[in-house]
């Protein structure tokens, strides 16, 4: 083990703030980030095309955004997938995704045509950002219903179809994705989930069975009643090909669960890339890397198949993060209504604990239905909050008397330091109360100010680009790191970042969310601290390095080998070819 | 020759329907019953999928069958999805906390601290408390486990014990 585990330090690290029992609003000491709806300024005027009846699930599962900084120059842009109705499809039409560069003065732009990534299907559901060839330009991998897109990117703000030649189509209904170098070779393979067998020639009928009711109601079919779909493992061949090594990796999901969120982590922290799929309605897998670059499902005894009482839950999106500063990154799962979003506590070696109720982050999510989720340190206090966008599934049940309703607010859990959370949803500004039909969520400092923003993508409407306006006067750190030559986006590296007492970890991770991409940069909060005592990273080549006191409040570049170093030495040259 | 083939089939048949009416006794994985179980089973008023990932059952000592399985009930009204959940077959009369319940077909559910039993009309035939086993390790949707001479259906961490009467 590379990285020394540290003890539970909680409460004892920080100025004591005011705690309130878990799950309750947060004490009006705190100072609760603000969120505000900056869309209409931001220039963004991207609008999801799906059906509003949906009736059909391939209308309701769409919906990822994706924060990729294209162009490298160190500002976040942000692509929004998009889907068609099935009407649309039948009649030959696609749906435009969108584009949009960062003009790094809070405004952004429609790049998408120039890009060419307008139309990669008829349905696009989400995707996941790596640099497929290690020319160091973010490639952009989009799920579709079908058959999913590569996109290389040019390194001049076009981007180019590659998929054929890599052979990362799929084919079937894909939805998450996500980069990592499992075998350590240095290229990044893609694993990527399916959820249902769906064919717009055999369409399953709106309330024909009873697994198209809801309550009573008539409604859009599935998952449940349809067949399953497996997921796909692919290799990175290190010339611009893949091969599908789902099946003697072991992780082709043979049982057809229905899959969606998905993201890799080293859990145990042994230098392994283990993955963790989240499927709706059936168990979830977390599948162990053996350390010969196969797999073993070990979710019903790692405890994160199904919540504590051993129920299956609709599971959508998936977070991961280090919320305890035990060292162990632990797993926040968003569910279905009526269920409760799971927080899985990683006790280590593969051993969870749904901790949801005494943490504070059940409760308040029962009546939605949750999508995009992160870990992330709002308020930059130096510990790990969760965010948790929502919407629910079927409009329908805005007929009924009583229950839940289809637009739904967001849910904000504050970290109070000892191992709960408290529930600052309406306290965060109006924005994050304004119902909607939410889906995918994307995270990161979008406009370079040391606060972690949030970009949802919603059906039925625009999407909302929610800048975080601060709270706390916490102190942060943001890291964007790069290797030479292999992964060069450095994804799967995992940093520890101690400032006096604090001490937290953060991987750099491809995928996440609910079919999102949030910013491959890593941000530290820091609270009271001015300057960062030590940075340990692992480089996903194993090397591991040191970089010694850090001045606050700064964004730094590190490559490998060579510690901090200016951004343009991170940056890609402009004229060069891709690999 | 005839005679010697004729012999060795009616030899093998007799092996294969003796190995049948042995196969072992007690608990029973989806594994074992998703040959048995039908893909869906009818209650009130409409029929709905069985889950065989979530089943399990016993095999008595004279080679009869309890077998239960969750259902995707999502499709019912809330009134009935709220206390149907899973179904129940049985060969034998078996007795469930005691109370008896005949051989048949049937809905049930663990509502509360309580487990009901009802027929496919949806009225209910047997009501009795549940337990809740706080120290059950891993709990799964549904299960079944040998306990002493007895056994426990499991829902999660809440269960019941019965046995054939």
């Amino acid at each position: 083990m590379l990285l020394l585990l540290f003890p539970l330090h909680l409460r004892s690290q920080q100025a004591a703030a005011p705690v309130v029992k878990a799950g309750q609003p947060c004490p009006a000491a705190m100072k609760v980030p603000q969120f505000v709806d900056v869309t209409a300024q931001s220039g963004i005027r991207f609008h999801h095309d799906s059906a509003p009846e949906k009736k059909y699930i391939v209308e309701s599962m769409s919906g990822g955004v994706l924060l990729i900084d294209y162009d490298r120059d160190g500002w976040p842009d942000i692509y929004f997938t998009n889907a068609t109705s099935v009407e649309g499809a039948l009649a030959g039409k696609t749906a435009r995704g969108a584009l949009y560069h960062n003009n790094h003065d809070g405004t952004f732009t429609d790049v998408t045509e120039k890009a060419g990534v307008a139309t990669p299907c008829a349905f696009a559901m989400g995707g996941a950002v790596g640099d497929y060839n290690n020319d160091g330009w973010p490639d952009l991998y989009i799920t579709c219903l079908g058959g999913n897109v590569l996109y290389r990117n040019n390194g001049d703000g076009t981007f180019t179809d590659v998929t054929r030649q890599a052979g990362v189509a799929d084919g079937r209904w894909s939805t998450g994705a996500a980069f990592a170098d499992y075998d350590h070779d240095g290229n990044l393979d893609l694993m990527v989930t399916n959820y249902v067998d769906f064919h717009l020639t055999d369409l399953p009928e709106f309330g024909s069975k009873p697994t198209c009711k809801f309550r009573g109601l008539s409604v859009q079919c599935g998952p449940r009643g349809l067949k399953g779909a497996g997921d796909s493992l692919f290799h990175n061949n290190g010339d611009g090909t893949f091969t599908d090594v789902s099946k003697q990796a072991g992780v082709s999901d043979p049982s057809g669960f229905y899959g969606l969120g998905v993201a890799w982590s080293d859990f145990d922290r042994r230098g392994a890339q283990d993955i963790y799929v989240a499927n709706d309605s059936v168990p979830n897998y977390l599948y162990r890397e053996n350390k010969n670059f196969t797999f073993t499902d070990v979710g019903l005894e790692s405890g994160t198949a199904v919540s504590g009482d051993g129920l299956e839950q609709g599971s959508m999106g998936v977070a991961i993060g280090d919320y305890l500063h035990t060292g162990y990154p632990a797993i926040f799962i968003t569910n279905f209504a009526d269920e409760y979003n799971t927080l899985y506590k990683n006790n280590g070696h593969y051993q969870f604990e749904d901790v949801s109720y005494q943490a504070g982050v059940a409760l308040a999510s029962v009546p939605y239905v949750g999508w995009g989720t992160a870990f992330a340190d709002f308020d930059n206090d130096g510990w790990l909050d969760l965010f948790v966008a929502n919407g629910h599934v079927y409009p329908q049940i805005d007929t009924l008397p009583s229950g839940a309703r289809y637009r739904q607010p967001k849910l904000l859990h504050m970290n109070q330091h000892d191992g709960t959370f408290c529930d600052a949803s309406a306290q965060a500004g109006a924005a994050l109360m304004e119902p909607r039909v939410s889906r995918g969520a994307a995270f990161g400092d979008l406009f370079n100010d040391g606060h972690i923003d949030v970009v949802v993508e919603d059906l039925d409407g625009g999407p909302m680009v929610l800048r975080n306006t601060g709270g706390s006067a916490g102190h942060w750190i943001s890291l964007e790191l790069s290797s030479p030559s292999k992964n060069r986006l450095a994804i799967g590296a995992l940093v520890k970042a101690t400032a006096g007492k604090l001490v937290q970890t953060e991987e750099v991770r491809s995928g996440g969310s609910y079919l999102s991409q949030n910013d491959l940069r890593v941000h530290f909060g820091l609270g009271t601290a001015q300057k960062v005592d030590e940075i340990e990273i692992r480089w996903p080549s194993g090397r591991v390095e040191k970089i010694a006191g850090l001045k606050a409040d700064a964004f730094y570049a590190i490559l490998e080998g060579s510690g901090v170093v200016p951004l343009k030495r991170i940056q890609p040259a402009p004229d060069q070819p891709p690999r | 020759m005839t005679r010697r083939l004729a012999f060795l089939l009616f030899a093998l048949t007799l092996l294969a329907a003796s190995q049948s009416k042995s196969a072992p006794a007690g608990v029973l994985g989806p594994q074992d019953v998703k040959d048995i179980l039908p893909a869906s089973v009818f209650f009130q008023g409409q029929s709905a999928p069985v889950q065989m990932r979530n089943s399990g059952g016993v095999r008595t000592a004279q080679g009869k069958l309890i077998l239960a399985a969750l259902v995707d009930t999502s499709g019912y009204a809330s009134n009935v999805a709220e206390k149907y959940q899973a179904y129940l077959l049985t060969e034998v009369e078996i007795k469930i906390e005691g109370k008896a319940l005949p051989p048949g077909a049937y809905g049930f559910g663990f509502v509360g601290d309580k487990f009901n039993v009802m027929d496919i009309g949806g009225h209910e035939l047997l009501n009795v408390s549940a337990h809740m086993d706080a120290e059950l390790h891993r709990p799964v949707p549904l299960r079944v486990a040998q306990s002493g001479s007895a056994y426990r259906l499991y829902f999660g961490k809440k269960f019941v014990e019965f046995a054939p009467a």
